[in-house]
């Protein structure tokens, strides 16, 4: 295919797309400085895993198609893989334009046949995105002109491609293309299918028009791109490659936090570089707000929100800051507007970093805000404030006596790491297990469990101290330290190796966050190690209790923040007479906050509906028939247990922790 | 021994305390039961130096008053201006070899102290602890003046709680009724406030409750609420989740009715009632009206 | 009031936290306190967080806090300089003294530091007594008012809102006054992280009571026995066969005789 850019065309080409870089360059720049506001963040671990991310998130667009955006996620990803090829193919166009080299394969009617097939397939995708826009408007989406246009460029993009294709193959025989691929592409490509539609004679001139148009507008995209969230096609191959590969559920550590002056983010320069990357990331999907427990319950809360008032107020102010770095910045749009009611919602359940395809890490922003609002101006709501100063002085956020919490275990023979110092295992019981009545059942239902197993393990007793969890989730990093601390040195004077625990909160903070402060050991939730005690069959259960249905709960940190979906189901699946029900859609990674993470169990909520109260309708809306509904989490039970309640069912559906269904069925020698 | 008691009024009428102390002192030596009159309200300095004035002139060996709000300001004042020893809120006292042996609650009730208060002392006793016996004399104290008008700090004016009416505030109550959702319904609540009306008690609510909108968010006990201290604290039809719990586990007495067996506040009940809300309640009430009136 | 510069000095003391579960210790005459957390006594955090309100609305307000006890009360000091107050002195002082003497010796404290206002919270939930405020004002020969929720300027002088049942008396009056609160309008503040670091690093100096011209002695009363919390748990059960009546008049009986709280 020869371009039409003989002589002087090539010149005034290379001109345009001169000029067009440029611009491109200096917008993109523009960005990459106010970026540079942000404080440092090192995010180059794990290079393989990164990799690993771009082909399949970014390449293989893995978070686009999931639950429920199925359909939505196909259309995006065709849309995206047609960009590719058509890159590939406009990198061709300007390098035959401009210097007469050729992009490898390009003549063949394999490519041909690709690059037709994508730029039909990408048209109809750009229709019916354009539809959607205008007569679906989901309800979270923010329809913006800006989309339209860019839905528009796309489309004349492949129609100019299709048309110019189709005027070549007019006038050209395709036996001048290499057949690659043999009889595989012998049928006619859409374009050459076209190609009839040619009125003879005007084949050269439509030829010409339509690659000038084409090449015109791919330049028009480039220097309008920088300045629309349709930068994401870029700064997505970014966001990807700087994701937080820590785990999940690990929030980043101050480091040496008592020299330090400032803490948490209270303005743009608090933020790091990669969040605020986020924010030109974001492509204002409205997926995070989709499925954020707090928006569907009616709190100000909005994930999205959070992410572009951060973006904006990083686009308006930046420059001035660039400008004067003394300049006084103020506070992200989202403090002052509606004050930190919308932080203090969060139940940093990870729904929104889940549902997010451009792994935009929501929760690390709102701590952010919340430790500004707790370390610096000591600002937490006053039951936050109760809960934190209970951690402080009696080790549990709900001001139990320090002394009392091994008060549980007295009669049932369970020895502490004192006693027992050459136990395989510590069992971590944890605030709610060590004082809510209610959980201390599931504690002693544990001990049984591990005692029929023949599990060596010891408590730590009253030398065991809250996790820290809470805190460190309500912006307290200080007191996470502290409490964190004073665990890990009493863990490692007794020598402790491996560790149980019965509350993911305990798990998620001592596996994922201890080890940033030197706390290594191995932890296993005692749903996984339930099951591998069956598998081993070293637990074995009898039969004989009526047969009932029981739907599972997902625990977000066990869940979402830790992948553990499948354990908790076959151990329910093992209990004799139990038939598992799911609370489909909001199961697995779907599944719907209790309410009561992030430090929520301990503060007030007063705006629109209780969180635990949706997620008993929702299980009541399945009409599974479930008697029971089984979680293995502490807070979700405590939850469930006052959402059963308010909706006035707790005598059709009970809420236990799936270790009491064990416990009860276990064979006694 | 010669004892100096001040007496109290509310609304016209002497309280009980006055009686409860003057009856029980008569045990201790001489007593001399004195009002004191000349200002409108008590007040901190010139009720003092009224007293203390008495005391000196009539040689008193002891000071008593009543362990209520006013009282007890008064009485420790007095102690200091008299330089005398002093204990608070005492729920009982005797002479043993020349000395009072008190009782009396410390570290904020969770431990009951016995204390040796050397003569001359001041003490203030708490309502209640002195049952009075049957057909006591109406007791008829002195009127000693006070004068407050060259007193730097004046009253000047009250101010009524809008809300909290005639009942007691929560934080303050030495008795509190509070309701969960097992009274099914802000309908009910007339049963409850019936019962703390009778003992004299503020009324609470569970979390559920005050988040339903059955009562208002004042009332809330509990981790997101108030934590309280009373001596008797009543929990009708509340379940006993930790974050009610964490609110008034320090009561010194607990009474729960429920009717569920297994709820987990019988677990930490002094006294359960295992039954029907909806009938135990009225005939509690009843039966607490009729203690209280031969009390 | 005046209208800026006003001073205030926050009287505290350290006690076992709330949370502690008191044990009798082994003399039976006090508390154990191996291992036991300390803090502010509760109506004591009251006054300071009423004092920090009033700087919250006026930065110039200065606000001091003293203790008089032993060493380990630097620690609630601390705590207080972290939640915002300028500056704390520790009197060294032990068992020895009684009320009247801690009294004396903050008076000797308040005639060299003048503030306009001294706060104490209504008793301190060790010995619950509720001495040391009516015998400073004594003392100093100032006015006291008890049961003190808020503090407004009015004038040259202050009004002072004392909670009683149904509402609040409000009394007004020259400075300087003793305070003893019973509750802020908010709950005591968390301090901020910045504040605990700054509070870290404050001087705290150091006086002995007979620095302050203060011996020891002054009449008391003095602990003789102490019996051990009751038990929780273990209650009685009643359930109602039938007749609730009687189960009504059994309950109401128990609470009148037995635990003697009707």
């Amino acid at each position: 295919m020869i371009p039409p850019t003989q002589g002087l065309w090539a010149i005034v080409l290379l001109v345009l797309t001169l000029g067009a870089a440029a611009v491109f360059g200096y917008r993109v720049l523009g960005l990459y400085r106010l970026l540079r506001l942000g404080r440092d963040e090192a995010r180059i671990d794990h290079p393989w895993r990164r990799l690993r991310d771009e082909l399949v998130v970014y390449l293989g667009q893995r978070k686009l198609i999931k639950r429920p955006y199925y359909i939505r996620g196909v259309g995006h990803a065709l849309i995206f893989w047609g960009f590719l090829v058509i890159t590939y193919g406009s990198a061709d166009l300007f390098l035959r334009g401009i210097v007469g080299w050729q992009m490898p394969l390009t003549e063949t009617v394999a490519y041909a046949w690709i690059l037709d097939v994508f730029a039909v397939a990408v048209l109809a995708a750009v229709v019916i995105a354009w539809m959607r826009r205008a007569f679906v408007r989901p309800p979270r989406m923010h329809i913006v002109t800006e989309g339209y246009v860019i839905l528009t460029l796309i489309g004349f993009l492949m129609l100019t491609l299709l048309t110019f294709e189709a005027a070549w193959f007019a006038s050209a025989e395709r036996d001048s293309l290499l057949n690659l691929g043999g009889d595989l592409f012998r049928t006619k490509t859409p374009a050459e299918m076209l190609a009839s539609l040619v009125p003879p004679g005007a084949e050269r001139t439509l030829f010409v028009g339509a690659w000038w148009a084409h090449v015109g507008t791919i330049l028009a995209f480039a220097v309008y791109l920088p300045r629309t969230k349709h930068l994401h096609i870029v700064t997505t191959l970014f966001n990807v490659g700087f994701r937080k590969q820590t785990p999940r559920g690990a929030l980043d550590l101050i480091d040496d936090i008592e020299n330090k002056e400032t803490f948490g983010a209270a303005n743009i320069r608090d933020f790091s570089w990669k969040q605020l990357l986020d924010g030109y990331t974001c492509t204002e999907c409205g997926r995070c707000s989709d499925n954020c427990p707090a928006l569907a319950t009616g709190k100000t809360l909005d994930p999205q929100k959070i992410v572009l008032d951060i973006r904006d107020q990083l686009l308006r102010e930046g420059p001035k800051l660039l400008g004067d770095a003394k300049a006084e910045t103020t506070a992200p749009a989202h403090w002052v507007e509606t004050k930190p009611d919308e932080l203090w919602a969060c139940t940093t359940c990870a729904a929104c970093v889940e549902a997010c395809p451009v792994t935009i890490e929501h929760i690390d922003k709102i701590v952010d805000m919340r430790r500004s609002l707790t370390l610096m101006e000591g600002a937490a709501p006053p039951e936050a404030q109760r809960a934190m100063t209970n951690i402080e002085r009696a080790g549990n956020p709900w001001g139990e006596p320090r002394e009392t919490r091994g008060d549980w275990a007295q009669g049932l023979e369970i020895p502490t790491f004192a006693e027992k110092p050459d136990a395989e295992y510590l069992y971590f019981v944890g605030c709610a297990a060590s004082y809510d009545r209610r959980n201390q059942r599931v504690a002693r239902a544990l001990a049984a469990i591990l005692k029929s197993a023949g599990v060596s393990f010891a408590i730590l007793g009253a030398a065991e101290t809250c996790n820290g969890d809470p805190a460190r989730r309500m912006g307290n990093e200080y007191l996470f330290q502290l409490q964190a601390q004073q665990n890990i040195e009493t863990l490692n004077a007794a020598a402790v190796k491996k560790v149980i625990t019965s509350c993911p909160h305990c798990f998620n903070t001592i596996a994922n966050e201890y080890p940033q402060l030197g706390g290594n050991y191995e932890v296993v939730h005692a749903l996984p190690l339930v099951k591998k005690l069956l598998d081993e069959k070293k637990i074995t259960m009898t039969d004989g209790a009526a047969a009932e249905i029981v739907a599972y709960h997902d625990p977000c940190y066990l869940g979402r923040h830790n992948g553990i979906y499948d354990a908790p189901r076959d151990v329910l699946d093992a209990v004799p007479g139990v038939t598992r029900a799911e609370i489909a859609p909001h199961n697995r990674e779907r599944g719907f906050c209790c309410g009561a993470g992030g430090g929520r169990m301990w503060m007030e909520e007063k705006m629109g509906q209780r969180v635990n109260h949706r997620r008993v309708d929702q299980l009541l809306a399945t009409k599974s028939g479930a008697t029971k509904v089984a979680s293995g989490c502490p807070y979700c039970l405590i939850m469930l247990e006052e959402g059963v309640g308010a909706k006035g069912v707790q005598e059709s559906i009970k809420p236990v922790d799936v270790l009491e269904l064990v416990a009860a069925r276990l064979e006694t020698n | 021994m010669k004892i100096l008691i001040v007496a109290e009024r509310r609304d016209g009428e002497l309280r009980r305390v006055t009686a409860e102390i003057a009856a029980k002192a008569k045990a201790f030596g001489d007593t001399e039961v004195v009002e004191v009159t000349g200002t409108d309200r008590y007040h901190p300095v010139a009720h003092a130096n009224a007293v203390v004035a008495r005391a000196k002139s009539s040689g008193a060996d002891v000071v008593l008053t009543g362990a209520t709000l006013n009282g007890r300001d008064l009485a420790a004042r007095v102690a200091a201006k008299l330089g005398w020893a002093y204990a608070a809120d005492c729920t009982d006292a005797s002479v043993k070899d020349g000395a009072f042996q008190v009782k009396r609650p410390m570290y904020a009730g969770k431990v009951r102290a016995t204390l040796r208060v050397p003569t001359p002392a001041v003490l203030s006793i708490r309502p209640g602890a002195w049952t009075l016996p049957a057909g006591t004399e109406a007791v008829k104290p002195a009127a000693i003046a006070a004068d407050a008008s060259a007193e730097k700090l004046k009253f000047a004016r009250f101010e009524p709680t809008a809300t909290s009416g005639k009942r007691v505030s929560l934080s303050e109550a030495r008795v509190i009724v509070s309701g969960g959702r097992g009274l099914k319904g802000p309908e009910n609540w007339k049963m409850l406030e019936d019962l703390a009306d009778a003992l004299g008690a503020a009324t609470g609510a569970s979390r559920a409750v005050t988040d339903a909108g059955w009562r208002p968010n004042e009332e809330q006990v509990g981790q997101t609420g108030k934590t309280v201290t009373p001596d008797l604290y009543i929990a009708l039809g509340i379940s006993g989740a930790i974050q009610h719990l964490a609110g008034m586990t320090s009561s010194k007495v607990i009474v729960a009715v429920n009717k569920d067996p297994d709820a987990d506040i019988f677990k930490i009940a002094d006294y359960g009632v295992v039954g029907d809300l909806f009938e135990f309640l009225p005939a509690f009430t009843e039966a607490v009206k009729k203690t209280k009136a031969g009390a | 009031m005046a209208a800026s510069d006003v001073k205030f000095l926050v009287c505290l003391k350290q006690v076992p936290d709330s949370t502690v579960r008191v044990k009798v210790a082994a003399d039976g005459k006090s508390i154990a306190t191996d291992g036991i957390t300390w803090s502010i006594s509760p109506y004591d955090e009251y006054a300071i967080e009423l004092a920090l309100e009033h700087k919250d609305g006026d930065p110039s307000t200065t606000v001091s806090v003293v203790t008089v006890g032993p060493a380990r009360s630097r620690d609630a000091l601390r705590q207080a300089l972290a939640m915002g107050c300028d500056d704390a002195t520790l009197v060294i002082a032990d068992d020895k003294a009684g009320g009247l003497d801690v009294a004396k010796a903050i008076a000797a404290i308040v005639k060299e530091a003048k503030p306009d206002l001294v706060l104490c919270g209504k008793q301190a939930s060790d010995d619950d007594q509720g001495l040391v405020g009516p015998a400073l004002a004594e003392a100093l020969g100032w006015p006291h008012v008890g049961m003190l929720t808020k503090i407004a300027a009015a004038g040259d002088g202050v009004e002072l809102w004392r909670e009683i049942e149904g509402g609040h008396e409000v009394w007004s009056s020259t400075l300087a006054v003793v305070g003893l609160v019973h509750k802020s309008a908010k709950e005591p503040r968390y301090p901020s992280l910045p504040g605990i670091m700054k509070a870290k690093k404050k001087e705290i100096p150091e006086k002995d009571l007979a620095a302050l011209g203060v011996t020891p002695g002054a009449p008391r009363a003095e602990v003789i026995a102490m019996e051990p919390p009751p038990q929780r748990g273990g209650g009685k059960i009643l359930k109602a066969d039938g007749d609730v009546k009687a189960l009504a008049v059994e309950l109401a009986r128990l609470l009148h005789e037995e635990a003697k709280v009707l």
